[in-house]
Order: C-alpha cells, then structure tokens, then sequence
C-alpha cells in the first residue's frame, strides 16, 4: 500500500511541477498570442480591402483597422454563436462577427468570413464585398484557414495567383452561384478571353492550378456563395 | 446522414495511415505477420473508441474551466491511462491475446494515430454521436491498412528483392503505391 | 550507438562529441533508427516546412531529454511511462504556445502536427534508451545529435519533394515549372521518396561493408603472406 501511496505522490509531483511551468508560459505568451491573432486577421482586412492591381485601399487609410476598438466600432451583425447563417444549399456558415465599413466613394462594404467543408475540414475565406447600383460584388478575398487540406496540393489555394481567380465577380455573375470550371464539364479554358468569359457565367477556372484538389477551391466558391445568400436577403434590392 | 459520411469518409478517403500520415510507426513495425496485424488493430480500435468518448467529455470540461491549453497532456495522458488499463484487463480476462500482443499494448500509448483522432474529432467540434463514428470509421481504416499491409509483405517476404530494399526500405514504397491506390476514393464522398 | 560502459574506463569527456556525432549520423533517427515516420512523411511537402518541424522537435527533445535526465534518480520504473509522457506532453504544449505567439504562419502551416511531437517515437525512444541512464549532459548532447539528424533527414525529403514535386527549394525557384512530377508532393510521394531514400542508405551501408570485408580479407592475406 505505501508503495502505491509513494508511488502516487510522486506522479501528482511530476504532474504539479509541469503543470505550473504550462501555467506560467501560458500567461506569459497569451498576450503575444492575441496580438499575432490579431494582426493576422487585421492584415487580411488590410488585404481584401486592397485593389490587387493597383495596391490601392478603396477605404479612406485611416478607416483601414489597426486596432481591436476599431474593429469593435465596425461590427455590422453578430450572433451569440458562432455563426450569423448557415446555407443548407451550399453547405456553407458565415461566422459571427460581421464587419462593414464605407468606401472612399461613400460605398457600403461588408467584410465577411465564412466557411464551406473542404477536404479534411471547412475552408474559412474572408471576402470584401461592396455594394453596387443592382447589388454587391464581390471585390476580393483571402484564404484563412486552410489546415485540413491536402498538404502542397490543396494548400496551394493560398497562393496569390489561385486566390485571383476569385476577384472581382459582379452581381450578375454571383446570381447562380460560383462554380469551379471542374463542375461545369466546360472543358479547357487556356485563353484570357475565354476566362473572363466563363466569369460572367459564375465560372472560376482553377483546374489549370488546383487537380486533383477540386475541393479546396470548391468549398472556396460555396463559401462566396453562402455570403451571396445571406446577402441578397439582407440587402437585396436597393 | 451525416454520420456515416463520417464513418466512410475516416476508412476510405481520410484513411488515417496512408492519406493522414498518423500511425506509421506501428503500421512499419507490427505488419510483418497478418496476425500481430488483426490482434493490434482489435486492440487500437478499442482504445480509439473509448478515447475518444473520454476526451470528449473532457475536451468540454477543460474549455469551460478555460484551460484549453492543457489539452494536449490531458489527452495523451488519458490515453495513457486507457492503455494500462487494457493490459491490465486483457491479463486477467484473456492471457492468451495478452500475450499474443506482447509488447505491442504498451506501444499502442505512443501510436500518433490515437491522439491525432482525439485532436482531429475536438478540432472539427463532432458532436458525441459524430465523435463516435469517426473513431470507429478511423479504427475501420486503420486496420483495413493494417491488414492489408502486412498480407503483402507477407508475401514479399517469400520473394526475392534486391538488398538495399529489404526491410523497411521496401514496405515504404509499398506503402506508396497503396497509398496511390487509395487517393482513386478522393472526392468520392463530400463531407 | 555509445556503449555508456566504456566510459568508465576511457578519460571521461565532459562534452563527448560522439554523442552528438553518432545521433546525426550512424545512429540516424530516421534513416538507421527508422522511428519517427508520422513527422517525416507528413510535413516534407517543401523544405521549410521540414525544418520548422524539426526545430520543434529538436527544442522537445532536447528539453525533455535534460528534465528526464535531471529527475532520473526519482522516476519509479513503474510509472517511467507516464512521467515521460508529461514531461513531452508539457515542452510540447510549451512550443505551440510559443510558436502560435511568435511565429504565426509556421505554426498554422505545421497545424495538428505540432502537439503530435508528443507521440514523436524519437523523443520516447530517446527519453526510453538515453536520458534515464544518463547525466545531464551527455542527455543534452543525445538530444541535440537526435534532433539534428532528425532535421537533416525532414530537409533532405522536404527538399526532394518540393525540387520534383514544384521546381522549387526553400521557395526558391530552381527549374520552376519546367518539371513537376505531382505525385512527390502528395502522399504516395511521401512514402516512396523515403522509402528509395532508405533503400540508397541501406545500400551505401551495403557497399561500405562490402569494403570493409575486402579490406580485412586482404590484411588477412598480407598477414599470412608475411608469415609464410
């Protein structure tokens, strides 16, 4: 029995001892944790905000957040879950908070994140979508999450050039949904002009970057449309 | 239903060995006989499940006390726990299977596989229900692999291969090309 | 491996180098060891990713390696198990909180892996074989020899697959687009990369033997030539 007891002890010795030393790194890094989350999110604000062609903010610099107050005063819709809507047809959730903010023409501009099952997990985009005369486009979006992918397949949908693929897309295009050219059997797309034709269809060419890991980029464009979703309801026709 | 696109999904597309990368170690080091294979993965798929349930639980008890980061040792230490008391179970109610397993029911504590499933079934926030059929989907696959693996290099063995891929050599590129096997599941079910 | 009986008798360094030597070479963690497949197979799909991996591991083992060697005299034999388990589990939460604070895109790339180092068979195997007989600082010296050869072997296959999987090495484009076999870069890739790799060790292990033979033979020969 004393054997055990001393046995006993010293594991719940052991355990204190680490236990402890966690404590005291975790206090010590929470506060740098929260500023590297912060500035994460911050700078893909920064970035969808930003016009990829000419690197210029389409939102007054000083309106650009740089701080959690900032971001507090922006908030548009929030729920008390995670998720502000959840789309049955696309399979897609937008997370809570919501942001919006107005351009440097005086435009409305909803900066959402949302989600669509991928691979191994939900894709998480946050997208920029300002409003327009009939509408909303959608201006530009960055990748946040991506972890569940297939490692140097999947993961390529962060790379710049994949991202583009999903910039700009009018109201119009928007209205059927966005679908990866994979989905719509349209066969080969090589030439500029036939891309930005399949555009105006909702079409986004990715098969030329993305085989063998149509899913990332399609969980991509469920999640833009479950931001269309929710947005045609909420601001609908102006 | 959802949760059985779950199960599927863990065996066949997501299978945790050759597209996951989780439990090499034991799928290298127990395939050389298809039994030592068959015993393993009864005793994995065990401990898959029952971690699985445990960490859940506990996974919502460290959250709302708002020590999440002490999930990771909280998980392998479960494990650990669930391990010994396998062992100590198996040799009191069945010596034979006991023995038979030998060393490899202390190893099973350091099987990636285990613990990437616990992390894997929080990080995706399952419910308990989802929780349960992705372990059991995940210990399906695992064996499924396991068994595979070893029926082929039991035949391997009988043949002769060149020198410098003898051994684990070999079983890697094996590995590979049932791996590629695998990959033709991709897309086939949609989470 | 260094036989720790010897060391009695030879002049006992206080760093003795072929600890550290024998863990990054001939007693290699991934290549002669073959322990550790998860990491290696997992997160070579380029260059960086391999050598963020292996620090952390490396900071693990070596950490881990030094309290296991420090608290030896203490650990009852029949919990050494779960005692190494804690302290691993402990130095691994500790790096992702601090890899999650200070460098944020490794540590979203490296993902679930990271609280995987715990059941990294290398640090076990390590803390098993080497820290619990040892002194501190042959124990640091295994750890870091270890940790090492574990990094060189995640670069090495990281680089392999990322030169043939994209053109590129550490993100720098070597030949581009120009020549990509995709499958290197997914999983199957994984498997069969180590696996030649492991095939072109065992073969240079092979022929070094074979040298050897030939070299004893001939000493043999010389001998009984000088004899006659």
């Amino acid at each position: 029995m004393g054997n055990y007891v001393k046995t006993g002890l010293i594991l719940m010795a052991f355990t204190l001892v680490v236990g402890v030393l966690l404590a005291g790194i975790y206090v010590l890094t929470k506060e740098p944790i929260e500023k590297a989350d912060l500035s994460n999110q911050l700078r893909a604000m920064k970035t969808v905000l930003t016009d990829p062609n000419s690197g210029r903010s389409v939102v007054p610099e000083q309106e650009i957040p740089t701080s959690t107050a900032q971001l507090e005063k922006m908030i548009w819709r929030k729920a008390d879950s995670e998720t502000v809507f959840s789309s049955s047809v696309w399979k897609g959730a937008i997370y809570s908070p919501i942001y919006h903010i107005k351009s440097t023409e005086g435009k409305e501009i909803a900066i959402v994140s949302a989600g669509a099952t991928g691979y191994g997990g939900d894709v998480k985009i946050l997208a920029a979508f300002i409003q327009a005369e009939k509408g909303f486009d959608l201006f530009r979006l960055e990748v946040m999450d991506f972890s569940q992918e297939t490692p140097g397949l999947g993961a390529k949908i962060s790379e710049e050039g994949v991202k583009a693929r999903f910039f700009d897309f009018t109201t119009e295009n928007l209205e059927r949904g966005l679908k990866v050219d994979k989905d719509t059997g349209i066969g080969s797309l090589s030439s500029p002009a036939g891309i930005r034709e399949a555009k105006k269809d909702g079409i986004i060419y990715v098969s030329d970057l993305m085989t063998g890991a149509t899913i990332t980029p399609r969980a991509v464009a469920n999640a833009v449309n479950t931001i269309t979703e929710y947005l045609s309801a909420e601001w609908g026709e102006k | 239903m959802k949760v059985f696109t779950i199960f599927f999904a863990a065996i066949l597309v997501n299978n945790f060995v050759l597209q996951k990368f989780l439990g090499i170690c034991p799928f290298l080091g127990v395939t050389k006989k298809i039994d030592t294979a068959t015993g393993m993965t009864m005793a994995v798929i065990f401990v898959m499940i029952l971690a699985s349930l445990i960490t859940w639980l506990l996974n919502g008890l460290l959250e709302a006390l708002g020590i999440g980061f002490l999930t990771t040792i909280a998980f392998i230490l479960v494990i650990a726990v669930l391990v010994q008391f396998v062992e100590i179970f198996l040799k009191k109610s069945s010596p034979a299977l006991y023995q038979a397993l030998g060393i490899y029911l202390p190893l099973i504590t350091t099987n990636c596989a285990i613990l990437g499933l616990t992390l894997i079934n929080v990080q995706n926030q399952y419910s308990l229900l989802e929780t349960v059929f992705n372990s059991l989907g995940a210990g399906v696959g695992y064996g499924m692999s396991m068994i595979l693996f070893a029926g082929i290099r039991e035949q391997l063995d009988l043949v002769e291969i060149p020198e410098p891929f003898k051994g684990f050599s070999g079983a890697l590129v094996t590995a590979g090309l049932m791996s590629m096997a695998f990959m033709g599941f991709n897309g086939m079910i949609k989470l | 491996m260094t036989d720790k009986t010897l060391g009695s008798e030879t002049q006992k360094k206080f760093f003795d180098f072929s600890i550290l030597t024998s863990g990054i070479f001939a007693n290699n963690p991934t290549f002669i060891q073959v322990i550790g497949m998860c990491p290696t197979l997992a997160t070579t799909t380029n260059a960086i990713n391999g050598l963020g991996m292996g620090v952390a591991t490396l900071f693990v083992m070596v950490m881990s390696n030094l309290m296991l060697s420090v608290v030896r005299k203490w650990t009852p034999d029949k919990i050494r198990i779960p005692i190494f388990v804690i302290i691993i589990a402990g130095f691994v939460t500790i790096i992702d909180l601090l890899m999650h604070a200070f460098t944020y895109d490794l540590w979203k790339t490296l993902g679930i892996f990271i609280p995987l180092i715990v059941v990294n068979c290398i640090i076990m195997a390590r803390a098993e074989q080497f820290a619990s007989k040892n002194n501190v600082v042959d124990s640091i010296l295994d750890g870091i020899g270890n940790g090492i050869g574990f990094i060189g072997a995640l670069v090495l296959v990281g680089s392999i697959r990322e030169l043939l999987g994209n053109g590129t090495i550490f993100g720098v484009t070597v030949w581009g687009e120009a020549f990509r076999v995709f499958l290197v870069i997914l999983p199957p890739g994984a498997f069969i990369t180590l696996g030649l790799l492991l095939a072109l060790f065992n073969w240079a292990g092979i022929e070094r033997k074979k040298a050897e033979k030939k070299r004893a033979e001939a000493l043999k020969a010389a001998r009984a030539g000088e004899k006659a």
